[in-house]
């Protein structure tokens, strides 16, 4: 009896495991973004139409943002990173309340045809739907549409690079001495608790988005097995995916500023 | 210790150890999300009346604030859910 | 010897129950504190509410850092705190999920009073925006120091016992 629906491979390249769900998804939140921005931009107009004036929003909140954090010049040059930041961690959260089935494709289907409970050798099959005849065997199982920072290596990788971004425009700026000498103040001896706080503060900002997403998928799914009922799971998928989303993006893009800002000082 | 009785307890007591963990969990992180929340409606409530012009903005931020603050507690529902289910 | 197996179990639930039950206590009650206090100033100084709103959301994140660090401490507790049995394990994973979980209430609190009082400050004197937030950040940084050795403490006890 063959049942098994194989999941979907994870991908292996090069020796490290993908989930491609994530991934796929990922790269299609980048990609809309792409096209909602240059969609947009074509037609700039000094009275602006609707998106326009969403985009100008965030554009306008985040650079005024930058500017107190990082000073006139340098906050320009950060704005582009900032502010890409909240737009794609904002539709990777809110991308997951779109109700997606999962679908199969392939695979043949096995129809129980002397109605003994299970397929024998030698029965035929039918191109019936998934789950109407018989079972869908050998198929491709498409991913699940989730959202890409429900994925703990999504915050985290984010947070690394942002980490990364943050120390090298420290060196880049100061120079290296300066750099190892700012991990001295106010006292000497706290030099590994300096080091250690600005890792934690990596790790924390990550684990809040991933604590925040997750969390609210991990309780959609246990509601959704409790409770019989369709308005109760829409609403908390609402608040959950929607509310928390905006504002867990919206935390992220600014504590990340803000810990770069910190590395680099103001003065020029 | 009886040898048979520690082996034959020990997935009961592993499990009860779950839920007992699960109900301190939520029971004290309730504790601390109700007091945050309720110190920001008060304090809501006091500007609105010293301004009530502009209420909307202030609603917003009562909200705003009341979300952030809620974020530990769905961190300790999350873990007692997961003690209770997964554990 | 009876198989002490399930103590570590055991230990590692009640650990991380207590851990995130704490951790979810103080971090809380400091960012209303902080959201309290930022809608009071922005009350009175309306022309400023852009700026003190995103201060108080930077400043709650910032006094839930213990609280998510706790979070962190509690998954490592459940999923991932490797194979070892005996007692000696057991009480290093009941003592981390108490270091960090007891930990954060001072955190959460202490960061929370002062970050609130950053805004209420902000919202008085909107001139000195600049210098307040950044004292708001070296001291929440600071005043984290205590929570941050709870953290280093909790992962060395479940990976060095």
């Amino acid at each position: 009896m063959r049942e098994k629906i194989e999941p979907g491979l994870p991908v292996n390249l090069w020796g490290m495991d993908f989930d491609y769900g994530t991934v796929l998804v990922s790269v299609l939140c980048a990609l809309i973004l792409i096209l909602i921005s240059a969609l947009v931009t074509r037609r700039l107009t000094l009275v602006p139409g609707k998106w326009q004036v969403v985009l100008e929003g965030v554009v306008g909140a985040f650079d005024g943002m930058a500017q107190e954090a990082f000073g006139e010049k340098r906050g320009r040059k950060f704005l582009p990173l900032i502010g890409t930041l909240f737009l794609f961690i904002l539709l990777a959260n809110v991308i997951g309340v779109v109700p997606v089935p999962r679908l199969e494709i392939g695979g043949e289907v096995y129809e129980d045809l002397n109605g003994n409970g299970h397929f024998d050798g030698g029965e035929p099959f039918t191109d019936a739907a998934w789950g109407e005849k018989g079972r869908r065997d050998g198929g491709f199982l498409l991913p699940a549409w989730e959202e890409p920072t429900k994925n703990l290596n999504v915050p985290v990788g984010l947070a690394i690079f942002f980490l990364l971004v943050a120390h090298v425009s420290a060196v880049r700026v100061r120079g290296v001495w300066s750099y190892l000498k700012s991990y001295g103040d106010p006292l000497f001896f706290m030099a590994p608790l300096n080091l250690v706080s600005k890792l934690a503060g990596a790790v924390s900002v990550s684990f809040r988005l991933f604590g925040n997403i997750f969390g609210g998928a991990v309780i959609m799914i246990v509601v959704s097995n409790l409770l019989a009922s369709v308005g109760i799971p829409v609403a908390l998928a609402g608040f959950f995916g929607l509310f928390v989303g905006v504002i867990q993006a919206f935390v992220f893009a600014t504590l990340n500023m803000t810990y770069i800002a910190l590395e680099v000082p103001e003065t020029d | 210790m009886d040898l048979e009785a520690v082996k034959f307890l020990a997935p009961q007591i592993t499990k009860a150890a779950a839920f007992l963990g699960a109900g301190l969990c939520m029971g004290i992180g309730a504790i601390g999300a109700a007091v945050g929340e309720g110190f920001v409606a008060g304090k809501a409530c006091e500007a609105i009346s010293r301004r009530p012009d502009v209420y909307n903005d202030l609603f917003r931020t009562m909200i705003v604030g009341q979300a952030i603050s809620e974020s530990t507690g769905i961190y300790s529902l999350v873990i007692a859910i997961i003690l209770i289910f997964v554990a | 010897m009876p198989d002490t197996e399930f103590l570590v179990t055991v230990a590692a639930y009640l650990g991380a129950g207590y851990a995130v039950g704490m951790g979810a206590l103080g971090p809380a009650v400091g960012p209303g504190y902080t959201a309290g206090l930022a809608q009071e100033g922005m009350s009175r100084q309306v022309m400023r509410q852009g700026a003190i709103f995103r201060m108080m959301v930077l400043g709650q994140a910032l006094s839930q850092t213990a609280g998510v660090l706790a979070l962190v401490i509690g998954f490592v507790l459940i999923f991932a705190r490797g194979g070892g049995e005996g007692l000696d394990k057991a009480a290093a994973l009941l003592g981390a999920g108490f270091s960090v979980g007891t930990a954060a209430v001072g955190v959460g609190i202490g960061n929370g009073l002062s970050t609130g009082m950053a805004c209420a400050a902000a919202a008085r004197h909107p001139k000195h925006f600049g210098g307040i937030q950044q004292a708001m950040l070296v001291g929440t940084a600071v005043s984290q120091s205590t929570g941050i050795y709870a953290f280093v403490i909790s992962l060395l006890l479940i990976l060095y016992s």
